[in-house]
């Protein structure tokens, strides 16, 4: 599978609406190999194109927990209870994100070993040149599945993140390279020989707030654009970017001039208030004229 | 012990070409930034009355412990200093400071500062990667414009780095060297500094601009064209639970911890005119908030920028334009005559910014040069054949961003007028022979050391005095918005101001210790601003942002924080956000008084080396015209500026425009000033003064000198 | 440039006009109305005037201060002079707004073009409140409407001498060319 191909997001949807009842690997559950889903020259998306929608589903009903023992050894898991979104076209690059990620988590500020990353260009034009990089807590983690050692797990003892144990992380890096993103969503720590990514703050020891799914998220907490949001809806993946969430749509921001546009435009809602206005001032000059 | 320090600063010896490290610890008792930066330039001058272009200056970049860190609004200034090549009558060693992530890329890379001293023999760029310092030729840089060479070094070091997986790349070869998703964060000059203009300045990014001294052309006499830092280390402080619960403490005291309450609510979305709806400084909303302000045009999508862990983001960033984080001034310059050429500012004005930035000019220079050489053409004195003879289109081209780029490459090239605009603004205004009638008069409103006329030091004194007591436009808003701002417009637009001036004046006097429980501090009226207590609101004011601002860099749009909407009695945070962060980090336990004393002395560290310099209470002069012209700008316009007065036994909001200053009231005042801080009545601190500060080396200094 | 005001009724020698003040209300105000100036008047009413008679205007802003701005004709004034947007937050914080002293101005008038009628009236709206705020929107429909008054005299003036003077244009200087002259620097 190509880095630019995707799984469409009605599908994973659908697929994965029973994964209450799918077996996963638990965090001391080591992965019995050969488990990984990609590694047998068929894709997740493959696998969901031949087998089909209702074929998936109906599977998974009459498999009861042992559900996608399926052909080829691929594996589901379980949905993320919730992931962190980033609305890029509200983001003011200030990177708070990037600096309380890796002090919660480290203890220590640092570009490097933030679990979220904003990358930017100075020189770009709005809303160009600004991306973020934070993992989205995947349907169907490759970063999971190409670890060997099962150091890269789906915790289920935390609403099912997806994270790292740096115990049993070798340092193969395999997860880093699988990430199908265009900045891999997972981090290499240098000095931890091991592999991080965003756990949703389960592990963010230096802090007084419990994190988790159901607790805080320094990046959320931090950011002063509210830029960052918590959803127990996953994103709809949609190309290399990942995703495209809108934070900009209340009244506030509204008020503070943000477009509101997805792609970070005006609406024609704006565009049009602004057209009336121009026209209202217009006919006023015209009245004045006469 | 963690502390927030790298425990390191680069020093870099053009002229020998050669780096060597200077160890952190021995100046971590002066704190950051200016602190450090001044105890560097002291040791490292060897001659502190050099003037800024000669070789022998020396520049100091510093961070300070708060850097790079999620300390709110105070991780991403960097503090410059050194001689300063745009002052006038003396070079003063002065300070500058720039936003943007600089200074935290500096501390990952494991360096707390850098000191930059001689000149190399050929153009040069440094380059910092971690650990790894080299002084690298800048053959196919040197030339190019600020956004130009940042963009070439980026290529360069990427060319050279080490392996790249997935969207992250290391700094050197071996995959634990450390790895980024960045390009380093970049420090450099355009071409007027190459070509030594004191109006040159160091752009960071697209607008993060070191502008006032002229320290572009500092970097140019020392044939460096650039600063390249990248790190991927980390900031390691004290307690980073406290400072994480002290950040989002601090958070609630700003509109963005209030965005979407009942009050912001209130704020934002109901009738404007209400007491409500005019937010004071700490409250504000990111960025320009809505309408075409700065010249936006409204349609065009813009949304807010910030510096590295801002929580404020008081900047922009466009669609129509790459002259990010650009605010202010840096439109200002040139919006008033697009508005005028073509009815509204616009495109013209993003494209003159954006000149401006690549070109690396002080945008305050371009705000003097503008409206005078216009105004000379009306005069009948600037044009072709004229006294002043140029073939410069200043009428025809007027308002369209055209005009800029013929003047940048006069100014570059340095021919035709351009070769007068290349100098200081002083020296410009002398060579072309204007400079004592013109600074009479107040056309040319160029008020104190040889910088342009900020806010009036005829009205709004403590801007003025501390400038003059100093050695540059201070630049400094805590009391501005709202002695000045928010009671002008509110009160031009027949609206009562969202507060009162007792109210404001009681505020202040909780706030502002140790010089607390003195609410006439903030008296504006004719008496009043020659008083002790206006002594006592300079003195606060400058010990103030020498430690907290300029030394552990808080930013200035941040802070200080009197008076805040959000807070009981709108008592705002200072006394108490400070020494949280900085204990938070350092671990020092430090009270706000220890950071108001360690001020003072850094204050009384520079106002010796200005002695040294040759500073004289004769020499403490404002230009002619704030003496003999009613405040104005340009010694005519009727200003509205509206100050809170004490008058008759009652606080007032009063205009105080049409103020001049008595010459002999100020020299007073000066006085009084001087007697607070323990100061000669020259201006020079005292053996007493200086012993007490533990600045007993400075006295020494000062008495070889024959200052004391 | 559109209107700031809406004119409600006409009598009496006044325009009643109503335009939104800062504070987001509506307001009305009696602007006079002037009687057409002579074409010397509208010619010196439309001149750009050297450095000597120039106009000063303040741009205030929050974080510069106020900066100069000069201007140099009746026109140049209109254009500036806008009405004070709306006082809200973005205005409290990073706005700006151009500054027009109204009994200055009046006074700039009555030594310049030494229109008098103009400066006049200008005088009386300055009187109607202490608000320049408020008073911006109809001192700016007033500048309006004289200099399209002067516009028009000289129009109707050079239609005139156009028709009088058919095939001898070569040699005469239409009345009004000064004032199109906007290269001039010199003061009358």
């Amino acid at each position: 599978m190509s880095k630019n191909e995707v799984i469409s997001p009605e599908t994973v949807e659908e697929t994965y609406q029973h994964d209450v009842s799918v077996k996963v690997r638990a965090v001391d559950e080591p992965s019995p190999e050969p488990e990984v889903g990609l590694k047998d020259g068929i894709t997740r998306r493959r696998f969901l194109f031949t087998t089909g929608v209702v074929g998936a589903g109906a599977l998974l009903v009459g498999q009861g927990v042992l559900a996608f023992a399926l052909p080829n050894k691929v594996i589901a898991y379980p949905t993320s209870k919730g992931a962190l979104l980033v609305d890029t076209k509200k983001c003011a690059n200030c990177m708070s994100c990037m600096l309380a990620c890796s002090s919660v988590h480290a203890g220590k500020a640092s570009f490097s070993k933030s679990r979220i990353q904003i990358i930017f260009n100075p020189f770009s034009t709005y809303p160009d040149g600004a991306r973020q990089a934070q993992c989205h807590q995947c349907h169907n983690p490759k970063c999971v599945a190409a670890c060997p050692t099962g150091a890269n797990h789906v915790d289920t003892k935390n609403g099912n993140v997806r994270t790292v144990d740096a115990r049993k992380c070798i340092g193969c890096q395999k997860c880093i390279e699988a990430c199908p993103f265009e900045t891999s969503r997972v981090q290499w720590d240098h000095d931890l020989k091991a592999s991080q990514k965003c756990d949703l703050c389960v592990t963010s020891k230096y802090w007084s707030e419990k994190g988790g799914p159901e607790g805080k998220h320094a990046c959320e907490e931090v950011c002063p654009m509210h830029a960052i949001h918590y959803s127990e809806k996953l994103p709809d993946v949609d190309g290399v970017e990942g995703y495209e969430t809108n934070l900009r749509k209340d009244d506030e921001w509204k008020a503070l001039g943000f477009p509101m546009g997805d792609k970070g435009e005006f609406t024609s809602e704006q565009l049009g208030a602004m057209r009336a206005a121009a026209a209202a001032a217009a006919a006023a000059a015209a009245e004045a004229a006469e | 012990m963690a502390d927030g320090y790298m425990g390191k600063i680069l020093r870099v010896d053009l002229t020998k070409n050669e780096v060597s490290i200077i160890d952190t610890e021995k100046y971590k008792k002066w704190g950051g930034g200016n602190g450090i930066g001044t105890a560097l330039f002291w040791d490292e001058c060897e001659d502190v009355t050099v003037d800024g272009l000669d070789p022998r200056n020396v520049v100091t970049i510093m961070t300070s412990p708060l850097s790079g860190t999620i300390a709110p609004a105070a991780s991403g200034r960097t503090e410059v200093q050194g001689n300063a090549p745009q002052a006038y009558p003396v070079n003063w060693f002065t300070r500058s400071n720039f936003g943007g992530r600089f200074s935290g890329m500096l501390k990952f890379a494991g360096w707390d500062g850098i000191v930059i001293k001689g000149k190399a023999k050929e153009p040069c760029w440094l380059d910092i990667r971690n650990d790894k310092v080299t002084i690298q030729s800048a053959k196919g840089i040197w030339g190019l414009d600020t956004f130009e060479t940042q963009e070439e070094i980026w290529r360069r070091l990427r060319e050279t780095s080490g392996y790249s997986t997935n969207g992250w790349y290391t700094l050197e070869k071996g995959r634990d060297t450390g790895n980024t998703t960045f390009d380093p964060a970049v420090l450099t000059i355009g071409p007027i500094g190459e070509t030594l203009s004191p109006a040159a300045c160091l752009i960071h990014e697209a607008a993060n601009g070191s502008g006032q001294g002229g320290f572009g052309a500092v970097f140019g006499s020392k044939n460096l064209k650039a600063v390249s830092v990248i790190g991927t280390g980390e900031v390691d402080v004290a307690n980073m639970t406290d400072l994480m619960d002290t950040r989002l403490w601090m958070q609630k005291s700003t509109m963005m911890g209030n965005y979407n309450t009942p009050q912001t609510q209130e704020m934002l979305l109901a009738a404007p005119g209400t007491a409500a709806n005019s937010l004071f400084k700490m409250s504000s909303a990111p960025g320009n908030g809505a309408g075409p302000v700065f010249g936006v045009p409204q349609d065009v999508p813009s949304v807010p920028y910030g510096c590295l862990a801002c929580v404020r983001c008081c900047r922009r960033r466009f669609s129509n334009s790459k002259t990010n984080g650009s605010t202010c001034v840096d439109f200002a310059f040139f919006g008033g005559g697009d508005a005028e050429a073509h009815g509204a500012a616009g495109q013209d004005t993003f494209d003159a910014s954006e000149m401006m930035q690549r070109a690396g000019i002080n945008d305050y220079v371009l705000l003097v040069y503008l409206p005078y050489l216009r105004a000379l053409a009306k005069l009948g004195v600037l044009g072709p054949g004229k006294q002043i003879d140029t073939d410069l289109p200043i009428e025809e081209e007027w308002g369209e961003s055209n005009l800029l780029r013929i003047l940048i490459d006069k100014m570059e090239k340095q021919e035709d007028i351009g070769k007068y605009l290349h100098m200081s603004l002083v020296d410009f205004a002398k060579a072309i022979g204007r400079y004592e009638e013109d600074s009479a008069s107040g056309l040319f409103n160029v008020q104190y050391w040889g910088y342009p006329q900020h806010y009036d030091a005829r009205t709004e004194v403590e801007w003025g005095y501390g400038t003059l007591m100093g050695d540059r436009d201070i630049n400094e808003h805590d009391f501005n918005d709202y002695i000045y701002w928010t009671p002008s417009l509110s009160i031009v637009s027949g609206l009562e101001p969202p507060y009162t001036a007792e109210e404001y004046a009681n505020v202040v006097s909780k706030v502002i210790k140790p010089y607390d429980g003195d609410p006439l501090v903030v008296d504006y009226s004719d008496e009043g601003i020659y008083s002790e207590h206006m002594a006592k609101l300079v003195a606060w004011h400058r010990h103030y942002t020498r430690y907290y601002k300029q030394s552990m860099q808080f930013c200035d749009w941040c802070y200080s924080d009197i008076f805040n909407p959000y807070n009981e009695g709108h008592i705002g945070l200072t006394g108490e956000v400070e020494p949280r962060i900085i204990n938070a980090i350092t671990n020092k336990n430090e009270s706000f008084l220890d950071g108001m004393e360690l001020g003072r002395k850094i204050w009384n560290f520079d106002r010796a080396i200005w002695c040294l310099q040759g500073r004289t209470c004769e020499m403490e002069k404002f230009a002619p015209y704030t003496y003999t012209q009613p405040a104005a700008v340009g010694g005519e316009a009727t200003v509205p500026y509206i100050m809170p007065t004490f008058e008759g036994g009652k606080w007032d909001f009063r205009m105080v425009s049409g103020r001049m200053l008595d010459d002999a009231k100020v020299e007073d005042w000066k006085q009084k000033y001087y007697k607070l801080e323990g100061w000669t009545t020259d201006g020079v601190p005292t053996r007493e003064t200086l012993e007490e500060l533990d600045l007993n080396f400075v006295a020494d200094a000062l008495e070889k000198e024959g200052r004391l | 440039m559109g209107s700031p005001t809406q004119v409600i009724s006409q009598e009496d020698g006044y325009s009643l006009e109503q335009a939104q003040v800062p504070d987001g209300s509506m307001m009305e105000l009696r602007v006079p109305i002037l009687s057409a100036p002579s074409v010397e008047l509208a010619q010196a009413g439309l001149h750009e005037y050297g450095f000597d008679h120039r106009f000063s205007l303040v741009k205030m802003s929050q974080m510069g201060g106020g900066s100069p701005l000069w201007a140099y004709s009746l026109s140049e004034i209109e254009q500036n002079l806008k009405p004070v947007p709306l006082i809200n937050f973005e205005m409290m914080q990073q706005g700006s707004f151009c500054y027009v002293d109204l009994p200055n101005l009046a006074t700039w008038v009555e030594q310049t073009s030494g229109d008098q009628d103009l400066a006049d009236a200008i005088r009386e709206i300055a009187a109607q409140d202490r608000s320049f705020g408020k008073l911006a929107p109809f001192a700016k429909s007033l500048l309006q409407a004289r200099l399209a008054s002067y516009e028009q005299v000289l129009a109707t003036q050079k239609a005139d001498i156009t028709s009088d003077w058919a095939g001898d244009r070569g040699e005469h200087t239409p009345l009004g060319a000064k004032a199109a002259d906007s290269s001039s620097n010199s003061d009358d």
